[in-house]
């Protein structure tokens, strides 16, 4: 009887169930699928990364000049929201136009253009300027704010 | 189990085991690059975040700058220099705003030009306002920031 019992378990021990088989495929499953999303996304985060900072590089670069720009203008005009026309105090005219490839700022000195792909528009808020910058990383727009000495000194609203 | 069943055993299992401990190495190091990458990225944008942040102060600092100096233009002479009184919320950060009026000014003549620089902690900004003389007073001709 008690031969007979021991060989029992030493049957059973050598082997799985299916239960425990289920339930270790099931585990192996959850990881795999865990780790190729982590594998994923940290392959996307590598790829990306670089390319975000040179993004970012490029809006402070044109930003700067723009700043400029706007806070010695005369006047901001829009005639859409991705073309600015600037008057400056000594007549000249500014322009500058946000394509899907890049930036472009046209004055009597020629072209000078910004590569970015970042969909960039512009508005006007009392006496500044403000540049709205689309981003599928976060649902809401960032924005950048260019103040005018002139129209902020004359107290002049559109 | 016989000798030699179980050598052949052991030595599959740690095979299995170095194929797994490469594994988990490689998606260690792949996840390591990508959280130093994210951290970098943060902290470029934390940073980018706080220099706009402050430009935007510098800004709002050179705007109230000209208005308090307009105030200052009853008998403005060359070389004349003030410093505007700050809030104590931007005193406490080492703020200063000084307004000067240009050495080669002629007030006299209605116009004169004016240097307006604003500083917080280590970071400054400068604007050169061109003022003529008016029937309100004071008004701006130009204003400009100049090239760094």
């Amino acid at each position: 009887m008690k031969a007979h019992r021991s060989s029992d378990f030493c049957r059973r021990s050598r082997a799985f169930t299916i239960t425990e088989m289920l339930f270790i495929l099931m585990i192996f499953g959850v990881a795999g699928v865990v780790s190729m999303r982590l594998f994923a996304a940290s392959m996307r985060v590598i790829r990306t990364a670089p390319d975000t900072q040179a993004h970012a590089a490029s809006i402070d670069r044109l930003s700067f000049t723009l700043h400029r720009d706007v806070w010695g203008a005369k006047s901001i005009d829009l005639p859409d929201d991705r073309t600015i026309v600037l008057s400056e105090p000594d007549s000249a005219t500014i322009r500058w136009h946000f394509s899907d490839a890049d930036v472009t700022r046209t004055d009597s000195a020629g072209d000078r253009r910004w590569p970015t792909d970042l969909p960039l528009h512009a508005e006007r808020r009392d006496n500044a300027l403000v540049l709205r910058i689309s981003s599928d990383r976060s649902d809401r727009d960032d924005e950048l704010y260019f103040p005018c000495q002139s129209l902020s000194a004359s107290g002049a609203h559109q | 189990m016989t000798a030699r069943s179980f050598d052949r055993s052991s030595h599959i299992d740690s095979r299995r085991g170095g194929f797994v401990l490469l594994i988990a190495l490689a998606m260690f190091s792949v996840v390591s690059v990508a959280i130093l990458a994210l951290g970098l990225s943060m902290s470029a944008d934390a940073r980018r975040t706080f220099d706009r942040a402050r430009r935007s102060q510098l800004d709002q600092l050179l705007l109230a700058g000209t208005d308090d100096a307009r105030q200052h233009l009853s008998s403005p002479h060359a070389g004349d220099t003030w410093n505007t009184q700050l809030p104590h919320s931007l005193s406490e950060q080492a703020a200063t705003l000084q307004s000067t009026i240009d050495p080669a000014s002629d007030p006299g003549a209605g116009q004169l030009l004016l240097h307006i620089q604003a500083r917080i902690e280590n970071r400054s900004a400068e604007q050169i306002v061109r003022l003529a003389k008016n029937a309100n007073g004071w008004g701006i001709v130009e204003a400009r920031i100049p090239s760094e």
